[in-house]
């Protein structure tokens, strides 16, 4: 959700959140911001981000776990906000991509390396693909570029944008 | 001397966006007052809603409302887009208690939030009476019905040239052999989303969609509505491959939903039910038949293609299109046949039956060259042709013998010993070269384009188009900014709105070529304006210059020498806050009526065959598979592709369009297939796990190379599509290095482990 | 996805006391979550309680450097086993199986008890109203006459023929794991190639823990076959995919000739799937590609192909064969 009072020149309505029976109050902690939300206990982090905490850098791209779109970090891991229950991240932290870059607003290496390898086409599965890429690197898991497409392909790209990733990851490597 | 901007390798200017998270897509934009709707599919494949109950959904907390067949309203009609209509199918759930097909949807809910949505959906049962129905492809293609006879539309005759029935007899050597294709589905990473929002009496709606306009179109005529009525808005979208060219049925629900409780209303399709909410690529059986001299002269061929169509539309192939052009061949009769089924109807997808039509035909090419004894490419070569046998008129440009000759050598295509088998990698993987050609049309389609000047230096443009990750906004911020001598900053786009000039749908590759030379085109008149300013009107630095001397550079208009005035100065001076172009831009030889069927969201490209000529893009496909002699698991090890696209606007967006489309060869080769239980109906594997696209590992190195000599009759710029011929011919390529390595010709879609490790006739041959 | 109610037990003598005592499914641990929420999302499960162990400090322990043996948490995650380059050097078909079993994200979340708990990826038990007597017994299968390429040609019944998905099992039964289940009633072992039952009549009932047993730890003693092992899966695509067919070994080489082996099948059967009689016949010979072929094939005897999986039978045995050869050569 935007606090942008027209988008495209329409207004945007503003009001009251929406609740369900079943909500719970809780605390998540989301790119070192401390969110007081209320939520759907069967909501799972990634509505969460998405729906109430107006981050939708992490896409529902399957919503089982099968494609890699919604990967965020918890606690510096690689994770599917998909099959993790919202309630689940209390008390971890998480990371999206909104927040992976530095607070100083330039880009991080691995943005800057899909952009210069051309790692992307569409741009949906990108986010999810450089939280993963991000991570493969930090866990020494970018040594090859086999072994960066056997880690990284837990993220799905229909555009096919494979080949530019595995340049990506190999540029960013030589920066981390 | 065309612009340098043209042709440059220019970062895409929403890359920042895209890998900030900053770049939306439909499902990323809502309200807190927007409700969520969740529809509900029909588990029986055919016969009737007898009863729905929506009791117990209507008691879940927070559910607003249920429309079913008893509760929505009746909309109008809209057709079959193929058919002159708006619609991806004819058929509308929800007007009737008919179901048609297994997963057509029988029930929308919508409820404060997802949660509750879901959960009423789960709630839902209905009562159904069951008729008898026919999924299966295999045993009914028999049945299928001449498509000529059965359309009766120009576009969709059979392809005759010559007597093929005839000389085909007289052949020296014939190959006659048959293929099957399985039904296919897009999977764009983005699912399908709307959001629908009432502004009194207007309605906004954000659709994930390749064709704002048909929306648009489509949906006022099913809400009867003024067409200023109704906004449709898709600048971006997570992917489209034509599953998002027309308009959805769910669209109008949601739209319907938002006025009944005046408030925004979101739908995301989960994907599991888009495999039945949309279109996908019919499956496909073909039989090809070449007759060739010994010299290697094809002389005759037969090339019959029967595939799936729904109960309620004809949506015809026309796969022959291209094989009928891909050679010299004198005498071709082409024979294409529908048979109906009861599912969704079938549509675009990337190469819609090009994918299919160049697996068999590029197959039997290869099996024609084993039965010559001569070497593939060469046979492509000596058999290829600068005229059109089909209509008589020179092609615009044909460069294919470039990209075979050039991808040869790029491959190392001399390495390869001709006998299958012949070749072992070390860990003892038997490697396969394989080569197929694939050709795809340059259509263009008509569009409007608005530019605007201003003092300051900026640009805007609008033109029809929407950007799905192929570049676009990134092609026509290129053109522009180059003619108009601004920073690329300084322009935006505006496409994929209908706020903006009518958006025609962009599909058939058809996208770079119908926006960028209008762009560049209106840009070019934005200019001549400028520098006649400059020349013209007293009092400026450039008066009475020659105006051939000046050049636009750096927001200015310079002269040979340094003297310049800046874009600011000389229009403030003119005392004109901006320079304004519009203009409408038809296909070579389109007629006029053609705006007007943009106008009113209908397909109005033209080509590949134009008044004086006629117009394609060629690859060429080079791959190399090792097979594992255990296990038989097949790995591509590596690819080159030589394209013929005319003028390369953007050598990274492009080289990665192709890259994209040998991922799709490879999917459509060894990885996809949308299975069908005859006694279930719809497709069983509905979800991205079970339908196996590519992933990560299973993508080699792929190199690109681009012959990139600008067309010098299709449009200003020389540009012809790339989007799916990027794919078409790779299957057959990857399917022909399988038999180089094993000696198996495989002949049905996708090649599987389990394929070679049976003996099973069905499946291929020894 | 269907309401329920939460409870975050902060002790093991907490959850167990929050564990069903019937069947029924009602209630549910939640530990990674990859498999229950996604089923959830199905309405394959629909509990009314979700008892979530995850953090639970008892259970997330790993310990390899016991002389006997080594230990794991339930709830220690699939990547830090798979990660350890100690498990990596010494027993490879463990690191192997939980690196091939997932992509990154799922296994930094999933847990070891959890993945060897995962349920079914037939689509008719995954789908919607499709007969299937493991969702709804008595209901039928719609796999034995229906899309089994992906089914099991081992260990079926005329219930059920549904292919156990899981690696890290097979692994485990290899390695000669326990699994130390406990419940507010009992404190028990079983061995991993007990925990997961033949479909029989019953496939609804797919483990031997009772309803009120959680999975605390699973134990692999230390062995000399740990070595020259190997996981080798076959599948439709390089990764991210269930096993077509796919072979956990273990061998106790004396230069050539094999003193001692484990061959355990995952993909083709209904439960990980020890071959005792493949293994018998490999002992005292020399490893080659002969023995190895021939072993792949004892190792698939009896098996059941359907219309479309017939391809498995070979592809068993020689997915054993391979696994053998890499195996032997890390001697």
């Amino acid at each position: 959700m935007s606090s942008a009072e027209t988008i495209d020149g329409i207004p945007q309505r503003l009001g009251a959140q929406n609740l369900s029976a079943g909500s719970v109050a809780l605390t998540l902690r989301v790119n070192d911001a401390v969110h007081a939300v209320q939520f759907d206990i069967r909501s799972t982090l990634l509505d969460v981000l998405r729906e109430r905490l107006g981050l939708t850098g992490a896409k529902k791209g399957c919503n089982h776990g099968q494609c890699g779109a919604c990967t965020v970090h918890v606690d510096g891991r690689s994770t599917l906000s998909c099959l993790m229950l919202a309630v689940q991240a209390v008390g971890k932290h998480v990371t999206t991509i909104e927040g992976l870059a530095a607070p100083n607003a330039t880009l991080h290496p691995v943005q800057q390396a899909f952009l210069d390898q051309d790692a992307l086409q569409c741009g949906y599965c990108t986010p999810g693909q450089i939280m993963s890429a991000d991570a493969c690197i930090r866990e020494g898991q970018a040594t090859s570029a086999e072994q960066i497409r056997e880690y990284m392909s837990g993220n799905i790209c229909r555009c096919g944008a494979y080949p530019g990733i595995v340049a990506a990851i190999e540029q960013a490597v030589g920066k981390m | 001397m065309i612009d340098p901007g043209i042709g440059a390798d220019t970062q895409r200017i929403d890359g920042i966006d895209k890998v900030t998270g900053r770049a939306r897509y439909t499902a990323d934009f809502g309200s807190p007052v927007m409700a969520h709707a969740m529809l509900v599919p029909s588990a029986i494949a055919k016969g009737r809603v007898v009863k729905i109950d929506t009791d117990a959904a209507e008691c879940i907390a927070g559910v607003l409302l249920i429309l079913t067949h008893e509760t929505m309203e009746p909309l109008q009609p809209v057709r079959f887009y193929m058919a002159g209509g708006h619609a991806f199918q004819s058929l509308q759930p929800l007007q009737s208690d008919r179901i048609a097909y297994r997963g057509q949807t029988i029930a929308m809910i919508i409820a404060e939030t997802l949660e509750a949505a879901n959960e009423a959906a789960g709630k839902i049962t209905t009562e159904y009476e069951t008729d008898p129905f026919d999924v299966d492809f295999d045993a009914n293609s028999f049945k299928s019905i001449s498509q000529a006879e059965a359309i009766g539309l120009p576009i969709v005759a059979d392809k005759v040239i010559g007597k093929a029935d005839e000389i085909l007899k007289t052949a020296e050597v014939v190959v006659d052999a048959e293929y099957r294709t399985p039904a296919h589905h897009h999977n764009p990473m983005e699912l399908l989303a709307t959001v629908a929002e009432w502004l009194g009496e207007s309605l906004i709606v954000r659709e994930s969609t390749q064709n704002a306009e048909g929306v648009r179109n489509g949906l006022a005529i099913q809400l009867g509505l003024d067409l200023d009525k109704v906004r449709v808005i898709s600048p971006l979208i997570g992917g489209g491959f034509g599953q998002k060219a027309a308009l959805g049925p769910h669209t109008a629900m949601a739209a319907v939903a938002a006025r009944r409780l005046g408030r925004p209303v979101k739908l995301v399709i989960p994907r599991g039910q888009i495999f039945h909410a949309a279109s996908f690529r019919a499956a496909t059986r073909q039989r090809v038949r070449i007759g060739a001299n010994r010299d290697g002269q094809m002389i005759a061929a037969i090339h019959e293609v029967v595939q799936q169509t729904s109960r309620h539309d004809l949506m015809p192939g026309l796969g022959t299109d291209i094989t009928s052009r891909s050679y010299g061949i004198p005498n071709f009769r082409g024979d294409e046949r529908l048979v109906k089924l009861d599912t969704q109807t079938p549509g675009f997808m990337r190469a819609p039956f090009e994918m299919a039509s160049s697996f068999a035909f590029e197959s039997a090419v290869d099996e024609l060259a084993y039965a010559l004894d001569q070497d593939p490419v060469d046979l492509r070569v000596r058999n290829d042709t600068q005229i059109d046998p089909i209509s008589g008129k020179p092609f615009s440009s044909r460069d294919l013998v470039a990209c075979l000759q050039q991808g040869a050598e790029r491959f190392g295509w001399k390495l390869r010993s001709p006998e299958p088998r012949s070749m072992r990698a070390p860990d003892g993987s038997f490697i396969g070269m394989g080569v197929a050609i694939g050709s795809y049309k340059a259509n263009t389609a008509p569009t409007f384009v608005r530019m605007r000047l201003t003092a300051e230096g900026s640009v805007t443009v609008s033109v029809a188009g929407h950007e799905m990750g192929q570049g676009l906004s990134t092609a026509i911020t290129q053109a522009v900014a180059d003619r108009l001598g601004v920073d690329l900053l300084s322009v935006t786009v505006l496409i994929g709105d209908t706020i903006a000039p009518p958006q025609h749908v962009t599909a058939g590759s058809w996208g770079t070529t119908t926006a960028v030379p209008a762009a560049y085109q209106t840009a070019d008149n934005i200019r001549r304006s400028l520098v006649d300013l400059a020349v013209k009107a007293r009092g400026g630095p450039l008066f009475g210059r020659n105006s051939d001397d000046l050049t636009l550079i750096d927001s200015a208009i310079v002269a040979p020498g340094g003297l310049r005035e800046t874009i600011g100065d000389l229009l403030r001076r003119a005392e004109r806050p901006f320079l304004e172009s519009e203009g409408a831009f038809l296909a070579p030889g389109q007629s006029e009526q053609a705006l007007e069927r943009a106008r009113q969201g209908l397909t109005a490209f033209h080509g590949p065959v134009y008044a004086d000529f006629v117009s394609y893009s060629y690859a060429a496909h080079f791959v190399e598979v090792h097979v594992q002699p255990r296990t038989r698991r097949i790995r591509v090890a590596r690819t080159v592709s030589a394209v013929d696209c005319g003028r390369v606007i953007n050598p990274r967006t492009a080289r990665s369009q192709v890259i994209g489309g040998m991922v799709w060869g490879i999917g459509a080769a060894l990885r996809e297939l949308s299975e069908v239980d005859t006694r279930y109906g719809g497709f069983l594997n509905t979800d991205i796990a079970e339908y196996a696209v590519p992933v990560n590992a299973d993508v080699p190195k792929i190199d690109v190379l681009f012959i990139d000599k600008p067309d010098s009759k299709i449009n200003v710029l020389g540009a012809k599509g790339l989007g799916e011929v990027a794919m078409v011919g790779a299957a057959a390529a990857i399917a022909n290095a399988v038999h180089h390595a094993t000696g198996r010709r495989m002949r049905r879609l996708p090649i599987r482990i389990d394929d070679l490790i049976s003996g099973d006739p069905e499946k291929g041959t020894s | 996805m269907q309401p329920f109610r939460y409870l975050k037990p902060t002790s093991i003598a907490d959850a167990l006391a929050a564990m069903p005592t019937s069947g029924s499914r009602a209630r549910q641990v939640l530990a990674g979550g990859t498999t229950l929420i996604d089923l959830m999302k199905l309405n394959v499960m629909q509990p009314d309680v979700l008892i979530d162990i995850d953090g639970l400090a008892e259970l997330t322990g790993i310990d390899i450097s016991g002389d006997r043996e080594m230990s794991f948490g339930a709830l220690a995650r699939m990547s830090d086993v798979a990660n350890d380059a100690v498990i990596l050097s010494r027993y490879p078909v463990l690191s192997e199986a939980l690196l091939k079993a997932a992509s990154s994200q799922l296994r930094n979340v999933a847990t070891l008890g959890g993945n060897i708990m995962q349920r079914s990826r037939c689509a008719y038990f995954r789908g919607d109203a499709y007969p299937c007597n493991k969702k709804n017994p008595g209901s039928g299968c719609a796999a034995i006459e229906g899309l089994n390429r992906g089914h099991a040609v081992l260990g079926g019944s005329e219930a059920c023929i549904s292919a156990f998905p899981g690696d890290l099992a097979i692994a485990l039964v290899a390695l000669d794991a326990q699994v130390d289940v406990q419940s507010l009633r009992t404190h028990r072992t079983m061995l991993m190639a007990d925990l997961h039952r033949l479909p029989g009549g019953r496939p609804d009932i797919e483990t031997e823990l009772a309803p009120d047993e959680l999975i605390t730890r699973i134990r692999i003693p230390h062995s000399e076959l740990g070595k020259a092992s190997a996981y080798h899966k076959v599948r439709d695509r390089e990764s991210f995919a269930f096993a077509l067919a796919s072979a956990a070994v273990a061998l106790k080489l004396d230069g050539p000739r094999v003193l001692d082996a484990r061959i355990v099948l995952g993909g083709v059967a209904t439960k990980p799937w020890r071959s005792r009689a493949a293994e018998e016949n490999l002992i005292d010979q020399f490893l080659t590609e002969d023995s190895a072929r021939k072993v792949g094939q004892i190792a698939m005897q009896g098996a059941q192909a359907r219309r479309h999986n017939v391809f498995k039978i070979e592809l068993g045995a020689e997915t054993v064969a391979e696994a053998l050869m890499i195996a032997g050569k890390r001697a």
